[in-house]
């Protein structure tokens, strides 16, 4: 009876045993114990030897810890940089808001905010050099008819070079301002002397409707005046080459060099106005 | 009071032998497995309980002394204890070629369990048959059976020591 009742005890401490076991197993606490028997050894004999193993040998589990930690330090890291940034947006639409209070205050134009789009040029046909371009964006990426397409100058500002005149979904067809039937209103930039740049099809400008008593003189720069409805005013289209003096009634002509290097032209820039602008 | 000093003295003795000896006293690179033939001596001397819970306490010890998965030895010195028990009822346990034979097969079993278990959690690129009948673990294998005879003499002079005071 007694040896039964052992019996009995043996095998149930033995299922549980044998329980514990597996479930030891199964948790593959391998690296744990590794590290805190690597650990009792440097609390024990504090060496350099036992702290190497307690960062080398327990393996994944130590690279697991370095990893959360150098997260957690990244973490923090951009936490800072969304405050900071939080900061400046806060800062930004104060200054905005009034900004707007003033221009309404004022009753002056109010800047129109635009979005950049940079385009590369897709296809040009030798024989129409200087009236017409295809470049890779279109309506998908916000663009459409008349919006004015400029480049980088080498004064570094933006200089007019065409406006868009057939939108597809991602391409466009842009007529340059040296094509023949283009016409920009432009000024003579510090003069108050408005005009037209009319496209000769080449690298220059006719600049017409000259008055006659017009104070003009090789290299004055000719911007697009507040009458154009594409190009913002003061934008860069040439500088003045040659004043005719052929005699005239009433205006005078002169030839405008374009500012843009149309030989080297590969890459557009767009300003499309921001619907929040309109 | 006894009992457990002389539970504590047997355990101390074998962990000593096999971790702190068995370091600086080893055999052309192998050592016998005290604490197989301690786990065998006690499950046919004392009984399955007996060796069964020894052999969890000493696969504690072994696993966290070692560097490979923790919870192997934990698990199979308790089964090979309880096997032993089990099938120790056939045998003149007083013979030594019977003792020989048990630990021969309980060492059998319990290179058949480790290759089992690292076959299982190491699937990758390893074979049961070359993880258990490699030269070094053959030659732990004859050396602990060759141990077995002396060591389960002096256990049984250990325990017959101890077991007089008592009375």
């Amino acid at each position: 009876m007694q040896n039964e009742r052992r019996s009995k005890y043996t095998n149930i401490v033995f299922i549980i045993i044998v329980l514990i076991s597996i479930v030891v197993l199964f948790l593959r606490a391998t690296p744990y114990v590794s590290l805190v028997k690597n650990f009792v050894y440097y609390l024990a004999y504090p060496s350099v030897d036992a702290t190497r193993q307690i960062l080398t040998v327990t393996g994944s589990f130590a690279d697991s810890i370095k990893s959360y930690t150098a997260l957690h330090q990244e973490n923090l890291k951009y936490r800072r940089l969304n405050q900071e940034l939080s900061d400046r947006l806060r800062y930004y639409n104060a200054m905005k808001t009034e900004y707007d209070n003033l221009i309404a205050l004022l009753q002056i134009p109010k800047i129109e905010y635009k979005d950049t789009v940079f385009a590369r040029i897709s296809a040009r046909e030798p024989s129409q050099w200087y009236q017409w371009f295809i470049i890779d964006k279109g309506s998908a990426e916000g663009l459409r008819n008349d919006l004015p397409v400029l480049m980088l100058g080498k004064n570094g500002g933006l200089n007019a070079v065409g406006v868009i005149v057939e939108t597809y979904q991602h391409s466009s067809k842009i007529a340059l301002i040296t094509n023949l039937l283009s016409v920009v209103p432009v000024e003579i930039k510090g003069k108050n002397i408005n005009c037209l740049a009319e496209g000769t099809n080449s690298s220059t400008l006719k600049i017409t409707y000259i008055p006659l008593n017009a104070d003009i003189a090789k290299g004055d720069e000719v911007v697009a005046s507040r009458l154009s409805s594409v190009f913002d005013e003061g934008t860069l289209i040439g500088v003045i080459e040659n004043v005719s003096n052929k005699p005239s009634v009433d205006f005078k002509d002169a030839t405008a060099k374009i500012t843009f290097d149309s030989s080297v032209v590969d890459m557009a820039i767009i300003l499309v106005p921001r619907k929040e602008a309109k | 009071m006894r009992k457990a000093l002389y539970c504590v003295f047997i355990f101390l003795i074998i962990i000593i032998c096999q971790f702190v000896l068995g370091r600086y006293l080893s055999i052309f690179g192998g050592f016998p497995n005290l604490i197989l033939i301690t786990i065998v001596f006690l499950s046919m001397t004392k009984g399955r309980l007996e060796a069964v819970v020894a052999g969890f306490l000493f696969g504690i010890i072994w696993d966290v002394f070692s560097v490979d998965i923790f919870g192997m030895r934990m698990l199979l010195f308790p089964v090979i204890g309880y096997a032993v028990g089990l099938l120790g009822r056939n045998f003149d346990k007083d013979q030594l070629y019977t003792q020989a034979f048990i630990i021969f097969i309980a060492n059998l079993i319990f290179l058949l369990g480790q290759a089992l278990i690292y076959s299982s959690f190491y699937s990758e690129n390893i074979h049961i048959f070359s993880a258990i009948f490699n030269l070094r673990n053959l030659f732990c294998l004859v050396l602990t059976v060759i141990f077995a005879i002396p060591s389960f003499l002096l256990l049984s002079i250990a325990d017959n020591y101890f077991s007089k005071k008592r009375h």
